[in-house]
């Protein structure tokens, strides 16, 4: 070789004899792009990783010793490319599933539970200050419960009314139970985001939702006891209440962590600590979703076919006991 | 200081993988973050849109009972809320971190803190779009109201809500929307680049070229001395190292002489002594190159020419 060939500069030579590598996880890299990890075979897959730390020294390599910038140009791009393929989330969807229903989503709650505890309260300061407020003054009700959501609950309305309400669905069908379910369970899916989604600005909207829930609570409550109705209406409500009311309280819970983390960061930044406090919590606003959706099945169906106030509130007591031990048990590590 | 990190442009982001080693990013500009929503809305509705079609057709085909049509109904009440809510979450889940109208794009999501991208960051970042798209637009599509407030002034905070949450990702230079703050993550292009044949590697050439080539390398090789070398730094280098490469594409091959007498120039080459520009200038880069990095073994890296 010739004193100014390539030979002689050692980053070409450095080039020579790591390309090949280069080159091969390039090829996993650019089919991962096209059709995810699936589309590699076993042995591929395992030199994943292999191939990427060794671009990665190459890198690092290359930095101190090469001039070349188109080579450093490709090192950094693919290394930046790889890094996306190999710390994607590879989460399975039936196993990140069990591992949620049976660890996370109870742990975080645990985690939470201060908030939740403030979400719960909040609810409830709603109900009891609409029960006490529309038993003083029935004129209040229509203030607590919008006309849109009364279904013919309102202050006109006779006794005879309000027990129908609370004892009808007996001859539905099932199609039109699963219909009443599906826009139950989406209606309420959606407030719950919402709430949770708006703790983001400083807990105040989340609060003034879980506020308002808990005034239609109270509201209707006062409303029924002044037909003296009052424990029929609780053991209508309490079957799916239980699960339902729960779940809103967690929305409103997450809720609170994302606004309390932005407006108290502790020891780290606001930016910082909302985005670890945030991903804490996205388990919490997906459990909200599925124990709706176990609510919906309860309220669309079992209250419809089962019209018996013990077994309603048996039934509501059982749901109770339920989230009671799932929430305190589940997930520890003992 | 790393080399190909240029942090002087505003959209670059820096990410400290778990190995250790740096990797700059640059950040998804808005008009492809808007291109890339807009692509999946597109994606929602027409599947949508495709949905009611053939279920219209089977209600029709199946003779359109009671109980039919409240199926149906049950149904779509599901798919629809499915699509909403987890038509992005699950394809981020899947794709690592791009949707369709990502990949259309070419940007992805990637974790601000260098690690993976978990499940959970993904599921918060898309449920944010509750807040942050879904809420306007049924203000303005469906006049509803934000959080049922009714009254005088509301329209104004309406408004207000509207901006805020439009202009939000404008604001900071990662342009990061609430959802990316909340779950940690950041939108960035795909990174693209070819690898190149090394400037400082002979083509490969039939056995007829490389013999002339020899004897062509031996009548009219230069040697540059060391104070010759000494003069240029990386930048030049690597500008240099930009024409060589598009030697072929260039409009005015013009160029190429008058490079080649400025270097000649600079470095003070007779002269009067004839050279073959495209030689003279790949010679030139190799022994520069060889004394650059030379240099930069020994912790001496010299960014640009002396004044």
């Amino acid at each position: 070789m010739n004193g100014l060939s390539g030979g002689r500069l050692r980053s070409y030579r450095f080039r020579k004899e790591r390309e090949r590598n280069w080159q091969e996880l390039e090829g996993l890299v650019a089919r991962i792009e096209k059709g995810g990890v699936g589309r590699l075979t076993a042995y591929e897959l395992s030199m994943l990783p292999v191939l990427y730390r060794h671009t990665i020294s190459s890198l690092s390599v290359a930095r101190s010793i090469s001039l070349d910038r188109n080579l450093l140009e490709y090192l950094e791009t693919l290394v930046a490319r790889s890094y996306i393929c190999v710390y994607a989330n590879k989460t399975r969807a039936l196993e990140g599933a069990r591992r949620f229903v049976r660890q996370t989503f109870p742990q975080s709650v645990r985690r939470h539970r201060w908030a939740v505890l403030t979400s719960a309260t909040v609810f409830l300061i709603g109900s009891l200050c609409a029960y006490v407020g529309v038993l003083a003054d029935m004129g209040r009700y229509d203030a607590y419960v919008a006309p849109s959501i009364q279904q013919g609950r309102g202050l006109s309305a006779s006794t005879e009314d309000l027990r129908e309400v609370l004892y009808d669905g007996r001859g539905e069908s099932g199609g039109a139970l699963a219909n009443f379910a599906s826009r139950l369970f989406t209606h309420n899916s959606q407030v719950g985001i919402m709430s949770f989604a708006l703790g983001f600005v400083a807990c105040i909207p989340t609060a003034i939702l879980v506020f308002k829930n808990g005034l239609v609570l109270g509201a209707m409550t006062a409303l029924h006891s002044s037909h003296g109705l009052g424990g029929e209406f609780l053991a209508w409500i309490v079957p799916h209440g239980v699960t339902e009311i729960g779940a809103l309280c967690l929305f409103g819970a997450a809720g609170f962590v994302l606004g309390y983390s932005l407006l108290v960061p502790g020891s780290h930044t606001r930016l910082e600590n909302l985005a670890r406090n945030g991903r804490d919590v996205a388990s919490i606003a997906i459990g909200g979703v599925m124990m709706l959706f176990l609510a919906a099945l309860l309220e669309g169906f079992f209250r419809q076919w089962v019209q018996s106030v013990p077994l309603r509130c048996g039934v509501a007591f059982a749901t109770f006991l339920f989230w009671a031990f799932y929430f305190r048990r589940m997930g520890r590590e003992t | 200081m790393i080399q190909t990190a240029k942090l002087g442009k505003e959209r670059d982001r820096r990410v400290m993988t778990p190995e250790g080693i740096e990797l700059v990013f640059r950040v998804a500009s808005p008009s492809d973050r808007v291109t890339a929503f807009l692509t999946d809305i597109m994606v929602l509705l027409v599947s949508g849109f495709i949905f009611i079609l053939i279920a219209s057709y089977l209600i029709s085909f199946l003779g359109g009972g009671r109980e039919v049509q409240q199926a149906f109904h049950t149904f779509s009440v599901l798919l629809f809320f499915f699509l909403r809510n987890f038509y992005f979450i699950l394809l981020e889940m899947r794709w690592g971190g791009a949707t369709v109208g990502k990949r259309v794009v070419g940007i992805r999501v990637i974790s601000r803190d260098g690690g993976p991208v978990g499940a959970d960051a993904i599921v918060v970042r898309n449920l944010m779009r509750e807040l942050e798209f879904f809420l306007p637009i049924g203000v303005l599509l469906r006049g509803a109201h934000v959080m049922g407030m009714t009254g005088e002034w509301s329209w104004l905070i309406e408004v207000a809500w509207l901006v805020v949450f439009l202009v939000f990702p404008l604001l900071g230079r990662n342009r990061l929307r609430c959802g990316d703050l909340v779950a940690g993550t950041i939108v960035v292009r795909m990174p693209r680049a070819q690898l190149l044949p090394d400037l400082a590697q002979t083509k490969k050439r039939t056995r007829m070229e490389i013999e002339g080539r020899r004897a062509e390398r031996k009548k009219s090789r230069y040697a540059f001395t060391q104070e010759q070398l000494d003069i240029y730094g990386i930048r030049e280098l690597q500008v240099l190292e930009d024409l060589l490469r598009r030697k072929d594409q260039l409009a005015d091959p013009a160029v190429l002489e008058a490079v080649c007498i400025k270097i000649r120039r600079k470095i003070g080459w007779p002269q009067a002594d004839q050279v073959e520009t495209l030689v003279f200038l790949d010679e030139f880069y190799q022994a520069q190159r060889g004394r650059l990095e030379q240099r930069m073994l020994f912790g001496d890296r010299r960014e640009r020419k002396k004044r």
